[in-house]
């Protein structure tokens, strides 16, 4: 019987870690983003759409390849999160996360860009004729009607962070309890022929992906009477 | 009206605005309009109806540059080159002509969203107003479950809770069939003479017109064509339909209970209606004379049965289809334009008792009601 070591736990509670993180703060920054491309007539719109959707596109190695060039030393974007105390970017935490936050914002932001596209502008309408500021139309109104999306965008953001490998193989490596993910680590196994313990982890992250996923879709709000 | 132009700003709304909405639509005209009693904006489909509403409300959506819209409400500007105040800042109460409740609410919580948000004190509580409008079983429900006219009575509570200075309603009734039709507008009736509160009603129903409007504001291709009192505007309108109408301001002189009617004072002239419908004093009573229901005597006649009869100076004869029915012009008082009402009699007829415009007749009315 094989069981996890020390190092498979710390990859599993990494992961979720990461994927946990990625979540809420994509949350937070795709919800105004997703209010504003709609509201805006500016014309960066088009070409902003388009770069949000690019990491759908690329091969993660492509994004991972720029991650890696950003995060060395000497570039201004490492400079700037060291002094803002993040520490060195590359073989870090933290390098994973902004990676991950960029690598997963499409499935984020798209579900909640279209849940805003459909919204019933003559609610917020009506709403603004009765002395409701935007921002309290925002947060009485158009947070709750995009609720489904809201939803929808949180477990593809998750489900996908869970999922990462490229990305994080090329600017993440593998050092145990900083940026070891599971993906990585059954990675290695596979690679130093420990098949044994490559299969028990992987089948852990199939079952908990498949239950995740299926309590997600039981759990999500009707859309019948939208 | 032209004559009101320096009247006091404080019981006016003056919108001016010279704004193409898109290559095919300009937006063009300069009125002041009364925050008295109700108005009715009409008009054909794409005239400008809704813009011109939601230009007062501040939702309508104008390109700095190109536009030149001024509002001034009361003596405060709202709106112009240099200024947008924003719409949940002005103090209208808007009902649109859908619902437009909120879904994820019930009815309650849709009301209790638009009383938190009022600025000036309440006109009417939360169960009042739910028993006005009929709504008090709904009051549990969600806000989506709701059949046409209930949600269409619902917004009208909630707006009436968040305490408007100014009501617009944009086509109110459009979405509801004719049952529900006549009872919202018995409700709005009820509103106005509740809370005095000036209502702005866009329709393109004539008999809506005609049943509330105390001011009447004509719009074509986004320009005002007419604009003036009711009693001035309202019958040229009623004149062009098919089913021709007068619509004419009386008071009540005296009720003849015995006779199970009410004595009404015409423009110095008596006419008895009907007392089914209650009538108060003091208050300007309309009716309704339709014009096939008024034939003309060259003399005062003392041996018919019909009650109303009233005497009149003939001011125009025109002919009002190609089936030889013609239209006569009658004024019920010399000195005035305002006092006008018409009879549709047949060519024949003109032709035998010879009626030119400036005779005297006397014009029999067999059917008249209060609006």
């Amino acid at each position: 019987m094989v069981e996890f070591s020390n190092a498979d736990w710390q990859a599993i509670w990494l992961t979720f870690k990461l994927a946990a993180a990625v979540t809420f703060i994509l949350l937070i920054i795709c919800t105004p983003l997703a209010y504003w491309l709609n509201k805006t007539k500016s014309i960066f719109k088009g070409p902003l759409i388009a770069l949000f959707a690019l990491p759908l596109v690329l091969p993660p190695s492509v994004l991972g390849f720029y991650f890696l060039l950003a995060f060395a030393p000497n570039t201004w974007f490492s400079q700037a999160a060291l002094a803002l105390g993040f520490g060195q970017l590359a073989f870090s935490f933290t390098g994973l996360l902004i990676a991950s936050l960029i690598y997963s914002l499409p499935f984020v932001l798209q579900p909640i860009y279209n849940a805003m596209q459909s919204l019933h502008t003559g609610s917020l309408d009506a709403a603004a004729t009765l002395g409701a500021g935007p921002l309290d139309r925002f947060f009485t109104l158009v947070i709750p009607m995009i609720k489904p999306g809201l939803f929808t965008g949180a477990v593809l953001g998750f489900a996908h962070t869970l999922g990462e490998f490229g990305v994080v193989l090329m600017i993440g490596g593998n050092i145990p309890g900083e940026t070891q993910l599971i993906s990585v680590q059954i990675y290695e196994y596979v690679e130093s022929l420990e098949y044994g313990k490559a299969h028990f982890l992987s089948g852990f992250m199939l079952i908990v992906s498949f239950i995740i996923l299926w309590l997600v879709y039981k759990l999500q709000p009707s859309r019948v009477h939208e | 009206m032209s004559q009101n132009k320096q009247s006091d700003t404080t019981e006016s709304l003056s919108v001016s605005v010279s704004h193409a909405l898109n290559k095919n639509f300009k937006l063009s005209f300069d009125v002041v309009l009364p925050l008295t009693g109700i108005t009715a904006i009409s008009g054909p489909s794409g005239s400008g109806k809704t813009s011109l509403l939601r230009l007062i409300a501040g939702l309508l959506p104008l390109a700095n540059n190109h536009s030149n819209a001024k509002v001034i409400y009361r003596g405060q500007t709202w709106q112009d080159a240099s200024t947008h105040l924003a719409c949940h800042k002005r103090k209208i109460g808007y009902v649109f002509q859908q619902a437009n409740l909120f879904t994820h609410l019930t009815v309650k919580q849709n009301l209790i969203y638009a009383q938190k948000r009022a600025v000036n004190p309440p006109l009417i509580g939360l169960l009042q107003v739910c028993e006005l409008l009929n709504i008090t079983q709904l009051l549990k429900q969600k806000a989506n479950r709701l059949s046409g006219g209930e949600a269409q009575r619902v917004a009208l509570a909630r707006m009436l809770l968040n305490s408007p200075e100014l009501i617009l309603m944009d086509e109110p009734l459009a979405a509801l069939d004719d049952e529900h039709k006549q009872v919202i507008l018995g409700y709005l009736k009820q509103i106005y003479q509740k809370f005095k509160i000036p209502i702005y009603y866009v329709t393109h129903s004539v008999s809506e017109i005609s049943q509330i409007a105390d001011y009447v504001v004509q719009l074509k291709q986004g320009k005002v064509i007419n604009h003036g009192p009711a009693h001035v505007e309202l019958n040229p309108i009623l004149w062009r339909q098919k089913q021709k109408v007068s619509v004419l301001q009386a008071s009540l002189q005296e009720s003849l209970d015995k006779w199970h009617l009410y004595k009404l004072n015409l423009y110095g002239q008596t006419i008895y209606v009907n007392n089914s419908v209650k009538l108060e004093q003091n208050l300007t009573i309309r009716i309704r004379i339709p014009a096939r229901d008024v034939s003309l005597l060259l003399t005062n006649a003392t041996d018919s049965s019909i009650l109303n009869q009233v005497k009149a100076l003939i001011t125009f004869i025109k002919p009002c289809n190609k089936y030889g029915q013609t239209l006569v012009g009658l004024n019920l008082q010399n000195n005035d334009k305002q006092t006008h009402m018409v009879a549709e009699i047949t060519a024949l007829s003109v032709e035998r008792l010879k009626l030119m415009p400036g005779m005297q007749v006397w014009a029999q009315v067999k059917s008249v009601s209060v609006e």
